[in-house]
């Protein structure tokens, strides 16, 4: 391990000469840098990913439950679980989506469930990313990396090997693939994620594309190369979100989606991966209701816990929220990548009194969280060795059966008074370990 | 029971070819509990793929494609129409799709002035939906006037408020909001009436089960003139031409559309 510590700037500066990067756009203006990649990595016992284990499988098998009958029959709106403003006056729910099933009627092929650990070893879910997630690709290219750089510590340590990622992620692919190849939709160059998109195109065998290389004739969606050959596209893992997908149904102003994709899609013949329409579920005030959804649709106790949460829309949360306003984390449902989540105990008198009235207005708007006292986790800052906060972010894919990666991106706040992570907002990453015992 | 017949015809020109042209027709009227479709015939000119298929709304769309430089596109549907005595249609599935027609989009969304305006409309909450539509309809009826020009097709019903001008859209997108700011579900219709002109617009307000077609253009109760077309939540969910094209030119558009009633039995 010390060798690997000593590796930290080669680790990086190869991650560097790949194009490892993270692309922000600030004030319009776009802006790329390197995640920074420390090279302590998270360790998982194997009993602990156990638990985990069975509870991501659960909480993503009930997720992509609850996406079926919100698109479908709504038995859990009409069996009084979940109240229906929080459906429909969510705008991740898509109207446009209603009575498609998609092939193999999965809805999150790819989910990205956000974990931390309080001090007292407690995990709890923060939040469910199943639009589309990313990050995998991270610890992928740092393992391998790290592999090359430190063989030794590869040799002794019994890790899990994550490598097999790519496969998973192409056996999801294929399971859902209506007939035709493979292909990863990227927006471009200037994209945050653009290496990932690439990364992941190489490591499955997929054809990375844009826009401009797909088509849609006679509801199925082609990919037409350099040559002007026509193959027909089967599966798709697009990474632009829903509302750029189909300028023909969505935001006629996208330049970067593929016009009737969604007539190709209802029409079954061709799979989009993720479904759209997920953001329904993964708002942050259907969160709440996550461990309802299991007991519901499963018929099981939930295994993995919530953050303690509450919903000002209901009248008694809202007392308690009021009461206890310093003690709590507020989150504004609509925004995301950290932004929109205000601590009750940092804001001005003004602040405060200016939110209220807001969360009294709007009341569906807001959630509120008692704070986690996170654990911290040793990152290496020079030649010394820092406390700071971090989360983890675990890929869980579905196919026939739902898996779990044995790995994941744990994200840090590199800001020692800060506990958001967010790579959008300036965190680093580091490798997460799966011990074999 | 009435008969009538009906043709609606689009013409598009563009001044210099276009390539690459994608475009969804959602004028496609079908049989309802109220209405009865026969004889319908659908066609597009000048497109080079061509596919039915059916929006999350049921509503029915003709939708396609043309690479090739062309520099006209139309589409012509005519048939005849049943309309039934009962002018309500049933709501089959009121705990699953209901729920939408409640929010508030981005078209109907309440401004502070609107707001003031309609705490004062005649608003009893120990009436129907049906009955509560009516005194909404007369109300919003009287705070704008018809004009064809003062208003476009993307106006918001806060901006027809200001202006106190508007087409059928702005009367039916003002309504919807007054309806939805006293929670009653209420819908967006695109449809043809007797005449000849252009489409038409109006609301649907649903009620223990049903949904009543309202004209606040006009101010009255749907009836044997009236033909539907499509319904949503607002005027996005129910274009009747969606395009998208490359190329450097300008485009007309004639529509005509003509309901004629032929007989009553």
């Amino acid at each position: 391990m010390n060798e690997l510590r000593k590796q930290t700037d080669v680790v990086n500066a190869q991650l560097a000469r790949y194009g490892v990067k993270f692309g922000i756009y600030k004030n319009n203006e776009f802006k790329e840098q390197l995640f920074p990649f420390d090279p302590i990595p998270r360790m998982i016992g194997k009993d602990e990913f156990e638990y985990l284990n069975r509870g991501l499988i659960q909480r993503v098998k009930a997720l992509n439950c609850f996406l079926k009958d919100i698109y479908s029959d709504c038995a859990i709106v009409k069996d009084g679980v979940v109240p229906e403003e929080f459906i429909y006056a969510s705008s991740g729910y898509l109207p446009e989506c209603k009575g498609i099933c998609p092939p193999k009627g999965i809805y999150s092929h790819i989910s990205g469930i956000d974990l931390v650990q309080s001090k007292d070893k407690t995990w709890y879910v923060l939040e469910d990313n199943l639009r589309v997630p990313s990050g995998a690709s991270y610890p992928m290219i740092a393992r391998e990396i790290c592999r090359r750089s430190s063989p030794r510590t590869f040799m002794e340590q019994e890790i899990a090997d994550n490598r097999d990622y790519a496969d998973l992620l192409k056996a999801v692919m294929d399971y859902s693939n209506t007939g035709g190849i493979n292909v990863i939709l990227t927006p471009g160059r200037y994209n945050a994620a653009f290496f990932e998109h690439s990364y992941l195109a190489e490591k499955t065998n997929s054809v990375l594309a844009v826009c401009n290389n797909l088509v849609v004739e006679d509801d199925y969606l082609y990919y037409i190369d350099y040559n002007n050959t026509k193959q027909k596209v089967g599966a798709i893992y697009r990474r632009i979100s829903d509302e750029f997908l189909d300028p023909m149904t969505f935001r006629e102003d996208s330049l970067i989606g593929i016009p009737h994709i969604m007539e190709a899609y209802k029409k079954g013949n061709v799979a989009i991966i993720n479904a759209l329409g997920n953001g329904v579920a993964d708002d942050k005030g259907i969160y709440y209701f996550v461990p309802k959804m299991i007991q519901y649709y499963l018929k099981e106790e939930p295994i993995l816990n919530n953050a303690p949460t509450y919903l000002p829309f209901y009248e008694k949360d809202m007392e308690y929220v009021l009461e206890h306003f310093d003690d709590l984390v507020l989150k504004d449902v609509a925004e995301a990548g950290g932004y929109g989540v205000v601590f009750g105990n940092s804001m001005t008198p003004e602040e405060k009194e200016k939110l209220i009235t807001m969360l009294k207005n709007e009341p569906r708007r807001f959630i509120a969280q008692e704070v986690i006292d996170f654990i911290d986790i040793e990152i290496q800052e020079g030649d010394e060795v820092v406390p700071r906060k971090a989360d983890l972010r675990a890929f869980v894919l579905t196919k026939e059966d739902t898996v779990v990666w044995k790995s994941g991106l744990t994200r840090f706040s590199r800001n020692p008074d800060s506990f958001i992570v967010n790579s959008s907002q300036g965190g680093g990453f580091k490798d997460t370990w799966v011990l074999c015992q | 029971m009435y008969h009538l017949k009906f043709t609606y015809d689009s013409q598009f020109h563009f001044t210099t070819p276009i390539v690459g042209h994608y475009f969804t027709v959602k004028a496609i009227p079908q049989s309802t509990d109220r209405q009865m479709i026969r004889n319908l015939s659908v066609s597009v000119d000048d497109y080079e793929f061509l596919n039915s298929g059916k929006d999350g709304f049921g509503n029915l769309t003709k939708y396609g494609s043309n690479s090739k430089e062309h520099t006209s596109f139309g589409f012509h549907i005519k048939g005849e129409c049943e309309l039934y005595e009962e002018q309500f249609e049933a709501e089959r599935n009121p705990s699953t799709f209901l729920g939408i027609y409640l929010p508030q989009t981005q078209v109907t969304m309440v401004s502070n002035n609107m707001e003031h305006f309609f705490k004062q409309c005649p608003f009893y909450p120990t009436e129907s939906n049906y009955q509560n539509a009516f005194h909404i309809m007369q109300y919003i009826y009287q705070a704008i006037t018809y004009c064809q020009n003062a208003t476009n097709i993307s106006t918001t019903a806060s901006e027809a408020f200001e202006l106190k001008q508007g087409v059928c859209q702005d009367y039916a997108h003002l309504m919807i909001s007054c309806l939805r700011y006293f929670k009653i579900p209420a819908r967006y219709v695109v449809g043809m009436m007797a005449g000849e002109g252009y489409s038409h617009a109006w609301v649907e307000v649903y009620d223990k089960g049903y949904w009543f077609g309202f004209d606040p253009t006009n101010n009255q109760e749907v009836d044997h003139q009236y033909i539907k077309i499509s319904h949503g939540r607002d005027y996005s969910d129910c274009m009747v031409i969606k395009g998208l094209f490359r190329g450097n030119a300008l485009q007309s558009q004639d529509i005509k559309v003509c309901v004629e009633i032929e007989g009553q039995e």
